[in-house]
């Protein structure tokens, strides 16, 4: 099959044709769902690689002309349709105002008398790559009746009627205006002579500078009857020029060059001329070749050159110009110190192209991509580099393996980029094994490849994250020297600083991770993710008033951010400040509804302010989101327990949930404290005094929390159930300081 | 941190193994509906590469016996080559017959020649062809009264072949001494019927003649012509013809055909103009080093200025500008490519003139190959580049339509080839049902022209990795919002019907998916019946019609094989029913349109008809065809 693949894209390339002279088609409606074959009268029955075609009255003469692209020259037609029996028109321009401006998807209907309607649609785009007038244009036959009536169906849903619409004439209607205008005739009736554009036919030399720039093949030329030997290019600019005996005008170029060698080279340039003669398959052979060169007492250097280096140079044309067949005779290449192709001359080249072309060579690619064109224009993309890697697999494919191994080399970067890319989409697909070994096979291509060296870093404390401790400390300290790399490569990178940061922090390096992040935030001071870190960091050491001041910073900068809002109404949750708590929480809430972690920390600040309802169903939708959630269990059980409105109170149900949290795991004060509270409320009081003593030892003594117990525990004592009391220290929340 | 970010940046090339770099070279340049020359040339080559079998994408409908279309290995290889043999040699009589007609030859022994010694055929009298048409144009058919098998005639001694082409051919009048002027005649042998010494070939024909008196004719038929082989060395012969199909149609009007070219004066024979347009696309490519010989540049049409005359954009391969062409009073242009801003050297497929911020000037759109370019307009002809759309880049065809009914403009770009990935895979497989392509988006406007990709919370993401070329709006189930139907290479198209700005697919439903090489879309009510109709351009391949109706050719998957003649039937025309659609691609005589690229649903004649026009050709090259 691949077999089949190739040969076929050799065939394309050597320049064969593929349904080719296929001519336009026209064909007639007839009125029955049936057409006549038209293709020829028409006149549109070109020979040309049509592609795109559009309708237009161009001229406004009533009928639809048309405009087609081609592949083939003549590239532009505009084809006047010249159509003139008793058939008559009416159009229409149309304006949308609730609708889009253009009015496309309006549906205009036009009825003559009795007679079927006609409908056509405003559309823009249709056919294949074109875009047709948005003037509609209806033909109405030898139309027996002068009156018409028009209905518009806009986009918006709109309809207008129009009666009295008159034949031949060229309407403007605005959506929702009952006037409708006729257009003003053209001033000059376009009289445009019958002639096409030419089709200019063959060129004669063929200039092209190299752009992108890319290196010759290996060039192994004999010269003088030694040792074939490998071409190298001293002079700042080399022009290898390829000749054969038997060329007629090879030999008139060598002779010009010859007369003009002394001041080519004293503008750097250096002539080398290859014969072909004997590798090209012509009857010549090198000594025709030695004889010629005797005639025209050659001042610069020549040889011959193999069938081989003519093969790859073909191999070349087809990949650079689309046409895989030799250089014709003569070509010349401009070569320079580096080995690298700048300019293509197929044909004779001028002495005054020659200099011009080399007083342009020092220019960037940018500018030299600018003169590629005789007609001026602009660029928008950033310029190409020369695909190596593509070369590397011809010249491969082709049994040339110095040549493919040349350009493998040379696209070693450019191959380090591709595994990094498929690396990507290794991790987009989960497949982080085989990203790692593309990253690291891309760093073993490209050791300077920083953006290898960071998505490998990045890779590994996901991977940490997932694996043992053993491993996982290991993968660590590897992705910590890799953002170290990145980081010598790409001094200021700033998510390698994070990164690093990142590391440290979990290796439990705080003020090594404190550090990274200050240096990240010096880079990109509107990182909220990194004061949000650095926020943690603070809190992790008692620096409450640092940690408060980089999340307000943050929030300052992203008031509307769930998350961050969430981070720091976590934080103030903790510090008791409940009511700058609930605020950034709502925040939070609003933004992620579905979030459990979030629903259960606005739970917590309502609870704490008092809003014990609102609270209740927050922690019912955060369970409902994450039924494993035994806090917002607990915390909900406590509600149903304790709950001054009895309305919200359901003690059987609160015993249960807390009984399955204590199942599941939860065994700390606040769970017990729950318990003892439900089972007061269900009236079990030996019981709760039970779960509440047992909560009671593991309380600090004289704490708040402490002595909120003991007057639960009293209240079970006197045979009372508890209910909740503004003043009351709540058993999972921090009390205030 | 962010994959993608950095993938964005670099502009990385999609990852490609080497070794199928060549393969994927087709794709690049995106050669359409090559599956039955491939099954030729695979023909040649042997055995089924591992990588494809393990990556079947087969229709689950089909034998399990044999999944793979590249290389079935039910098909009778010697068979096809047979038949391809046949045709090249009988192609070699019929243009004999084909330059004695050109030549205007008035002895009809010159041809008898090519007939053997048992040719017998009916007498055909075309002056009883049935008229069909009068007005503006002069259409006439074989008429229901005609006795296109006249038995008698069999046995006639002054049967011959040169007799029977007169005949054939005496609508065109007699040509004039020395008159051989601008005749033209095209065979196509679309199908090969062979049995052991006797074979029968279907063979469309076209003739097209200048009169003395300007007017034009052209006859389009098709013939069953029986051949009787003649061994290895000598060509065959023909021993009788019968006619299926006949057809001659005449302009009357006074300019001889009804268009005329007049580009040249159109363009004030502008000196760079004509440089950029006199020369075709493979001149240029061969000088700006832009190997892209597809030609795939399109154009649109506008009215940049606001002056009621419509202009021109005209998208062009890279390294040459588009040209802006604005119409002046007296119906030439006149180039502002640089004074708009819009003489852009990149990679363009098309563009697209649209109001896209409702402020009643034009604004443009280009498929560049890197961003999908939108240019606002800053007043009379000068625009400015407002936004660069990533995710449309390389886009191929372009459209607009309001599908959220909120008052603005909303775009929608097909995307043909893949943009990341082809190393998985990189050439489009299975070649009959396709979905390894690009990806087509639809941008939704925010009145302002700021544009979000919201293909997939549309619902547009369905099937949308087919190799889609074009797409049009309609909305054809009159329910008053917009539906797109989408033309997709390789295999099936789309039609997403909207329901309140969400799309599903319909097109299996309806009956418009087509499966075959869609290249364009557009709609037009042909048939005044009040319903939306569609057509759809393929790909008419005379070698596919051959090869594909051969007893050998996927002997044991008779629906693959039945999917592979629809492949190369050609255009297909679709009427708008209540229901499903209803093809009336063969019935209404409107499919032949070869390799067609842009079609357009037009009335030509203003007779209140939507005619038919198919622009077509793939590549014209200096070697002829060889497949």
């Amino acid at each position: 099959m691949r077999k089949s693949h190739s040969q076929f894209t050799t065939q394309m390339r050597q320049g064969n044709s593929f349904s080719g002279k296929e001519r336009n088609c026209a064909f007639l409606n007839l009125g029955n769902s049936q057409f006549a074959n038209v293709s020829s009268v028409s006149g549109l029955d070109f020979i040309d690689d049509a592609r795109g075609l559009a309708t237009t009255d161009w001229d406004r003469d009533g009928d639809v002309d048309l405009l087609f692209a081609n592949r083939t020259a003549p590239r532009l037609r505009y084809m006047q349709n010249e159509y003139s029996g008793n058939h008559q028109f009416v159009s229409f321009g149309l304006e949308g105002r609730e609708s889009n401006r253009d009015g496309i998807g309006a549906r205009v209907t036009v009825t003559q008398g009795d007679g079927n309607p006609i409908s056509k649609t405003l559309r823009a785009g249709s056919g294949f790559l074109s875009q047709s007038s948005k003037r509609l244009t209806f033909g109405l036959g030898a139309a027996s009746d002068n009156q018409l009536s028009l209905q518009i169906n806009w986009p918006s849903g709109q309809s207008q009627t129009f009666n009295g619409i008159k034949p031949n004439q060229h309407y403007q209607v605005i959506e929702g205006n009952s006037d409708i205008k006729v257009l003003e005739p053209r001033e000059t009736k376009p009289r445009l002579a019958r002639g096409s554009i030419p089709n200019a036919g063959n060129p004669g030399t063929v200039a092209a500078l190299c752009y992108p720039r890319m290196k010759l093949p290996i060039t192994t030329v004999r010269f003088n009857d030694q040792a074939p030997q490998q071409l190298k290019f001293t002079s700042s600019l080399t022009l290898i020029n390829l000749w054969a005996s038997w060329c007629g005008p090879c030999l008139s170029e060598l002779k010009e060059f010859s007369v003009q060698y002394d001041e080519l080279k004293n503008n750097g340039l250096e002539i080398i001329a290859l014969s072909t003669d004997g590798a090209d398959g012509k009857q010549t052979t090198a000594a025709d070749a030695a004889s010629a060169a005797a005639k025209l007492k050659l001042p610069f250097r020549w040889g011959s050159i193999d069938r081989s280096w003519l093969e790859k140079m073909t191999l070349l044309r087809g990949e650079l110009f689309g046409l895989q067949q030799p250089f014709p005779m003569p070509t010349s290449i401009l070569v320079d110190q580096k080995g690298e192709m700048r300019a293509f001359y197929l044909g004779v080249v001028s002495l005054d192209q020659l200099r011009r072309d080399i007083q342009r060579l020092d220019q960037s690619d940018i500018e030299i991509r600018k003169q590629l064109t005789p007609l001026p224009g602009q660029w928008i993309a950033v310029p190409r580099t020369i695909d190596n890697l593509k070369f590397a697999g011809v010249f491969s494919d082709n049994g040339y393996p110095d040549d493919a191994n040349q350009y493998d080399q040379l696209a070693g970067g450019q191959k380090a980029r591709q595994f990094y890319n498929a690396a990507l989409t290794s991790m987009a697909n989960n497949r982080f094994q085989d990203a790692q070994s593309q990253l690291i096979e891309a760093i073993k291509l490209d050791e300077s490849f920083a953006p290898a060296h960071l998505v490998l870093a990045n890779l590994m404390v996901k991977l940490a994250s997932t694996s043992q401790a053993a491993s996982s400390t290991r993968a660590l300290e590897f992705a910590k020297r890799e953002y170290q790399k990145t980081l010598e490569l790409d001094d200021d990178n700033f998510d390698a600083l994070v990164g690093l940061g990142n590391v440290a922090a979990r290796q439990g390096k705080v003020a090594n991770a404190m550090e990274s992040f200050e240096a990240s935030l010096q880079i990109n001071p509107d990182s909220w993710q990194v004061r949000v870190l650095l926020g943690r960091l603070y809190i992790s050491q008692k620096k409450i008033s640092e940690a408060m001041e980089q999340l307000t910073l943050a929030l300052q900068s992203q008031p509307t951010n769930g998350d961050l809002a969430a981070e720091y109404g976590a934080l103030m949750m903790q510090m008791g400040q409940y009511e700058k708590a609930i605020t950034a929480l709502r925040i939070a809430d609003d933004t992620k509804p579905n979030d459990p972690k979030i629903s259960r920390l606005f739970a917590d600040s309502l609870l704490a302010t008092g809003e014990t309802k609102t609270a209740r169903i927050k922690y019912a939708s955060a369970l409902a989101n994450n039924p494993r959630d035994l806090d917002s269990r607990i915390r909900l059980a406590w509600i149903m327990a304790t709950a001054e409105d009895e309305n919200l109170r359901d003690s059987k149900q609160a015993v249960q949930l807390v009984q399955q949290a204590i199942s599941a795991g939860s065994s700390d004060a606040a769970a017990r404290q729950t318990f003892a509270a439900a089972l007061a409320s269900e009236g079990q009081f030996q019981q709760a005094i039970q779960q509440q003593s047992a909560a009671m030892q593991m309380l600090p003594r004289r704490s708040t929390q402490f002595n909120s117990a003991t007057r639960r525990l009293e209240l079970y004592q006197a045979g009372k159930p508890y209910r909740q009391k503004d003043a009351d220290a709540i058993p999972f929340l921090p009390v205030p300081e | 941190m962010q994959p993608v970010s950095i993938q964005r940046e670099l502009q990385l090339p999609p990852h490609r193994d080497t070794t199928r770099y060549r393969q994927s070279i087709l794709l690049r340049f995106s050669l359409p509906g090559l599956l039955l020359s491939y099954l030729i040339l695979a023909g040649c080559s042997g055995s089924k590469p591992a990588n494809l079998s393990e990556t079947n994408i087969g229709d689950p409908t089909d034998d399990k016996s044999s999944p793979s279309v590249l290389l079935p290995s039910d098909t009778n290889f010697d068979q096809l080559a047979n038949v391809e043999d046949f045709e090249q040699a009988a192609s070699k009589q019929l243009k004999k017959i084909a330059e004695w007609i050109e030549q205007g030859d008035n002895d009809p022994a010159s041809i008898n020649a090519l007939s053997s010694p048992s040719y017998h055929s009916p007498k055909w009298d075309m002056t009883q062809l049935e008229t069909v048409r009068d007005s503006g144009f002069k259409i006439q058919r074989i008429g229901s009264s005609m006795d296109l098998f006249n038995a008698t005639a069999e046995n006639d001694p002054s049967a011959s072949l040169g007799a029977a082409w007169q005949q054939l051919l005496s609508p065109l009048g007699k040509p004039a001494e020395k008159n051989a002027l601008g005749r033209r005649v095209k065979f196509k042998i679309s199908r090969v019927l062979s049995e052991t010494d006797k074979v029968e070939t279907e063979v469309i024909v076209s003739v097209f003649a200048r009169h003395e008196n300007g007017t034009s004719r052209e006859i389009n038929s098709t013939l069953n012509i029986q051949w009787v082989r003649n061994g290895q060395k000598t060509l065959p012969q023909i021993e009788s013809i019968i006619i299926k199909d006949y057809e001659t149609a005449q302009f009357n009007g006074t300019s001889g055909v009804t268009f005329i070219d007049r580009t040249g004066d159109f363009i004030q024979r502008d000196k760079d103009l004509l440089n950029q347009f006199s020369h075709g696309t493979e001149y240029w490519t061969s000088r700006l080093m832009q190997g892209d010989y597809s030609g795939h540049f399109g154009l649109a049409v506008g009215d940049i200025n606001g002056d009621q005359l419509d202009d021109i954009y005209v998208c062009q391969p890279a390294g040459l500008p588009n040209r802006l062409l604005v119409q002046q009073p007296n119906g030439q242009v006149k180039d502002l490519s640089k004074k708009s801003g819009l003489d852009i050297l990149d990679q363009t497929r098309s563009a697209l003139f649209a109001d896209l911020d409702n402020d009643g000037d034009q604004d443009l759109l280009v498929a560049a190959a890197s961003f999908l370019l939108v240019y606002e307009n800053q007043g009379g002809t000068e625009l400015k580049l407002r936004d660069k759309l990533f995710e449309a880049r390389s886009a191929y065809s372009l459209s607009a339509a309001d599908f959220d009914q909120d008052g603005d403009l909303d775009i929608y770009a097909c995307g043909y080839n893949p943009l990341f990935g082809a190393g998985q895979f990189p050439f489009a497989y299975p070649f009959h049902d396709a979905n390894n392509g690009g990806r087509n988006v639809l941008y939704q406007n925010d009145g302002q022209g700021n544009f979000q990709d919201v293909t997939d919370s549309v619902g547009l993401n369905e099937n949308n990795t087919r190799f889609s070329m074009a797409a049009a709006w309609e909305d054809f189930d009159v329910d008053g919002d917009l539906d797109l139907y989408v033309a997709n290479d390789f295999g099936r198209n789309t039609l997403y019907e909207n329901q309140g700005g969400q799309f599903q697919n319909v097109a299996g439903p309806r009956k418009v998916e087509d499966q075959s090489f869609g290249m364009s879309v557009d709609w037009a009510d042909v048939n005044h019946d009040g319903l939306p109709d569609l057509y759809v351009s393929n790909m008419f391949s005379s070698a596919g019609n051959r090869v594909s109706f051969q007893s050998g050719f996927m002997s044991r998957q008779p629906k693959l094989q039945s999917r592979v003649q629809y492949m190369a039937r050609g255009n297909s025309l679709f009427l708008g029913a209540t229901d499903s659609f209803i093809d009336a691609s063969m019935d209404s005589n409107a499919w032949m349109g070869r390799w067609a690229w842009s079609s357009k649903l037009v009335d030509l004649d203003n007779d209140s008809w939507d005619d038919v026009v198919v622009a077509n050709g793939y590549l014209t090259r200096k070697l002829p065809d060889d497949l």
